[in-house]
């Protein structure tokens, strides 16, 4: 990826989040954007989610 | 890590060059202290249905999913990043699921109840893409995408079963459209040209859209002089050459109607076909004296096309 100033660099990823088709089906809209604090609640829980994903994933590798 | 708290369809995000990460890039940058990088977690959030980031607010159109995405851009010092790519690719699909916490966020601040929530690259999402638009027989459709998305500086070509061609470079895309008789001639033997006509205006509305969606911008091009059996170098090229000027209307014969002053009557005559609704529209102009002043047909390209053909006739009449 692009680097932000000299060692810097960037690499994306996606949470996806699977509905029930019937609601898709039935026209639903997805809901607004979080609240800025909802925000940084959600993003926190991502950040703990994929710390535990890559600590399983070393110590299975370990 | 820098993410916003929205959810946005696949095709909001899998767009050519991936404008989202250089979005997400630029407002991590502005977040930084002078001082240089410090690793932070950076959410972006509104207090109104407003983002405040026009170029990453979601369109949250009806009936967007089954999956939605939130994306999220991991910054750090080149070394860890190149890494934690490696990590990336050989985790997340397998063994990404979010946890109970993140569940309750969404169920809780959004209202959702969803089926299933995991963490994948970029790369698992264009193979799950890849995987709804064949199951959809759509995978002609992935092709154009794959290419616009890996390989943009490619020139690439593409010929679907009903006759549609396609040709695409980086986020331009070109195609021919016939009209009905230009259709027939060039199927001469079909017992039934309706209902053929009709499957290809099918396959032409819903490539158009789908490519559209995914922020292709789609050039309707003159199906005469044919395109037919070029390859992607030349028909490209002669592809771009005819593209049409209006692309939300195909005119038969191709220029406005003139000597209207003496018209009498006008009218307009809609051809729809049952899964389509309108395909075309005949406006036939006649002096008082039943003079004919004009008669051609009209084929909306886009939705806004019909109401495009409508006003313009309806003005004429009214004036």
């Amino acid at each position: 990826m692009d680097s932000l100033q000299p060692n810097l660099s960037a690499t994306p990823a996606v949470l996806t989040v699977e509905l029930d088709m019937r609601a898709v089906a039935a026209g639903a809209r997805p809901p607004a954007p979080l609240s800025p604090n909802k925000a940084e609640k959600m993003a926190h829980a991502i950040a703990a989610d994929l710390e535990k994903s890559w600590a399983r994933n070393s110590a299975n590798t370990a | 890590m820098i993410m916003p708290g929205a959810l946005y369809d696949l095709t909001e995000l899998l767009q050519p060059g991936l404008p989202f990460i250089e979005t997400l890039l630029e407002l991590y940058r502005g977040s930084l202290p002078q001082t240089g990088f410090v690793p932070q977690i950076v959410a972006i959030g509104s207090e109104t249905e407003q983002f405040p980031v026009q170029a990453l607010a979601p369109l949250r159109r009806p009936g967007s999913g089954p999956l939605l995405a939130i994306p999220l851009l991991f910054v750090g010092q080149a070394s860890a990043i190149d890494k934690l790519q490696e990590q990336l690719e050989s985790v997340l699909l397998e063994k990404g699921q979010a946890q109970l916490e993140t569940e309750n966020c969404l169920r809780q601040d959004w209202g959702l109840q969803p089926v299933n929530l995991s963490y994948v690259t970029v790369n698992d999402l264009c193979a799950l893409l890849k995987i709804q638009l064949e199951n959809a027989e759509l995978g002609k459709l992935w092709q154009l995408l794959e290419s616009a998305l890996y390989r943009p500086n490619e020139r690439t070509r593409v010929e679907l079963d009903t006759g549609n061609i396609f040709f695409l470079e980086g986020n331009q895309a070109y195609s021919p459209y016939y009209t009905f008789d230009e259709w027939q001639a060039l199927h001469p033997n079909l017992s039934d040209p309706t209902a053929g006509y009709s499957e290809w205006t099918k396959q032409q509305r819903t490539y158009f859209a789908g490519l559209g969606a995914h922020g292709i911008e789609v050039h309707p091009v003159a199906g005469t002089p044919s395109l037919a059996g070029l390859c992607e170098n030349k028909g490209l090229d002669k592809a771009k050459r005819q593209a049409l000027s209006n692309p939300g209307l195909l005119r038969e014969p191709d220029h406005d109607p003139d000597n209207l002053e003496d018209a009498s009557i006008i009218l307009l005559t809609e051809h729809a076909l049952n899964e389509l609704g309108p395909v075309a529209y005949t406006a036939l102009v006649q002096a008082a004296d039943g003079t004919v002043l004009h008669l051609g047909n009209e084929y909306p390209l886009q939705p806004s096309g019909i109401a495009m053909i409508r006003d313009y006739w309806g003005a004429k009449r009214s004036a």
